[in-house]
């Protein structure tokens, strides 16, 4: 795949982004990724967006969103599962020669209703919605399910969680969240057993934007700068139901690793420099190491991941910005020398039903 | 109203909806069987599953899942928790969830796990760790809903 990465935005995150309304975080951050890029919006030919509607609170937001994510009259398509996502339907849209220079933007405003009452929507009528099911309830079953399967328990998650906000902290462009003592970590309140509180990553608003081309493009326009070039992408979903194999298993996390890896025709993720995970809590950050175990990449969450900001729905696409940083060498503080080759990692869904995995290189 | 609080205003809404699902023959078939006390997983021949809660075809060779087999009333916890944070529009906290594959059936269905002493969250937590047994409980008068029945430990 021959995909580049010439320019981005990262809005700047808060536990509640409250004075700008969602067309006006949207436009900020495109607006910004164009300027990055050195180009305006009257050379784009297609946008590509991201969001969620059951977050946004809008049916269709996209109707209201296009305009400010640079879509007027610009052949538009919107992806729902995350922001990650719509990097690889951006990727295939230029690998197809179809277009040359798109938009990609995705947004997320969590702080706007009750988060776990939206998770709880996504629950099936008939058999559980009557008992009731949510993000926090899901990845408490998972927590339990995968330190059950890797031999670890809420203790280590305590030390996940400290060491995640440990590299969040040097991060300049994450919350700048305090760290925790870790007995504050272990002694936080339980959400569902053996997920505490401090367990998990703060929700935050955000959005983020990239201006993506094509080959046939840079060649036409050699005086643009490339960040990074997306040279494998791939993403499976698992079963619905929530049972041992499915919650602990990792199989689609393993199989959307492969995949993406084998498009970009890297062998192991040994051989990474980074890989940006998206852990919404401790027990997945363990969880995910232990599946990568013997073939760990040099570098793990160098950006501190979800704990940095956790924009939920975008989690996945700000780890790729980060990982564009990396690759161009603009990661400021937490640069990784010579950093060549990363991946960036998303998750959405019920104790993550959907993966999304996308190879990212140094032009 | 000062500019800067105006900016950081909000407008406040709610949405409320009502939906009729289908139920279809399937699951039909399965709210039919709760009200007799039966537990009714479908049956796919072609790649010998028995899934509950029951699916109209098989998703791993995605044939119709044409028979039916009777779970049993006891099986063992796969995944367990007890929710002990209070989340809109769900029970009031402490209670415990289970993840349970019923005897003759391949797959788990989720349910309430009553019975528990929950006033020591970690020492019941300790209770529903993955392979523990338990049982059904059906209530006297089923209606054909999920909730007709919910688990509690076998021993």
């Amino acid at each position: 795949m021959d995909v580049f990465v010439i320019g981005q935005a990262v809005h700047k995150p808060a536990a509640r982004i409250g004075d700008k309304r969602l067309e006006e975080l949207v436009f900020d951050t495109t607006h910004a990724a164009l300027a990055d890029a050195g180009v305006k919006r009257a050379q784009i030919d297609h946008v590509t967006i991201a969001g969620c509607d059951e977050l946004d609170g809008r049916s269709i937001s996209s109707m209201l969103l296009a305009a400010p994510a640079g879509a007027q009259l610009r052949d538009e398509m919107k992806c729902t599962d995350s922001g990650l996502t719509g990097l690889c339907l951006e990727a295939m849209r230029l690998e197809a020669e179809i277009f040359d220079l798109g938009l990609l933007v995705s947004w997320s405003k969590p702080s706007t209703a009750p988060l776990e009452d939206v998770m709880r929507m996504r629950c099936e009528p008939f058999y559980t919605r009557p008992v009731g099911l949510n993000m926090a309830i899901t990845d408490g079953l998972f927590a339990q399910a995968a330190g059950a399967k890797y031999g670890f328990d809420e203790f280590d998650a305590d030390e996940a969680v400290l060491d995640s906000y440990r590299r969040a902290g040097r991060n300049p462009r994450g919350m700048g969240h305090a760290v925790p003592h870790v007995e504050a970590i272990a002694t936080s309140p339980y959400v569902a057993t053996p997920l505490r509180q401090a367990h998990q990553a703060p929700i935050t608003d955000g959005a983020v934007a990239m201006v993506v081309a094509s080959a046939r493009w840079l060649k036409s326009n050699p005086r643009a700068k490339p960040l990074a070039r997306v040279s494998g992408i791939g993403w499976r979903n698992e079963e619905y139901d929530l049972g041992a194999d499915r919650l602990a298993g990792l199989s689609g996390f393993r199989a959307t690793l492969d995949d993406a890896l084998k498009m970009a025709g890297v062998k192991s993720t040994a051989d990474l420099d980074l890989l940006e995970l998206d852990s919404q809590t401790g027990f997945h950050e363990l969880a995910y190491r232990a599946v990568l175990n013997g073939h760990a990449p040099k570098a793990i969450s160098t950006s501190g991941g979800a704990f940095a900001q956790n924009p939920y729905f975008c989690t996945g696409l700000i780890n790729a910005a980060e990982a564009i940083l990396q690759l161009s060498d603009q990661a400021g503080p937490i640069q990784i020398p010579g950093a060549k080759r990363a991946v960036a990692h998303g998750s959405h869904g019920f104790a993550q039903q959907g993966n999304v995995a996308v190879v990212l290189e140094r032009v | 109203m000062s500019a800067a609080a105006a900016i950081d205003d909000v407008i406040h809404g709610e949405w409320h909806v009502r939906y009729n699902y289908s139920v279809g023959k399937v699951a039909g078939h399965f709210f039919e069987g709760l009200k007799q006390k039966k537990i009714l997983a479908s049956f796919a021949p072609s790649s010998g599953i028995a899934y509950l809660p029951p699916r109209a075809y098989c998703e791993r060779s995605f044939e119709p899942c044409d028979g039916w087999v009777e779970a049993g009333h006891q099986g063992i916890i796969e995944a367990a928790t007890i929710v002990t944070a209070a989340f809109e529009n769900l029970p009031p906290p402490p209670y415990a969830i289970a993840y349970v594959r019923l005897d003759n059936v391949s797959t788990a269905l989720v349910n309430f796990v009553r019975g528990l002493d929950l006033s020591d969250v970690p020492a019941a937590a300790s209770k529903l760790k993955p392979g523990t047994k338990v049982k059904v409980v059906f209530k006297d008068t089923p209606e054909g809903r999920i909730t007709d029945f919910h688990y509690e430990l076998a021993e």
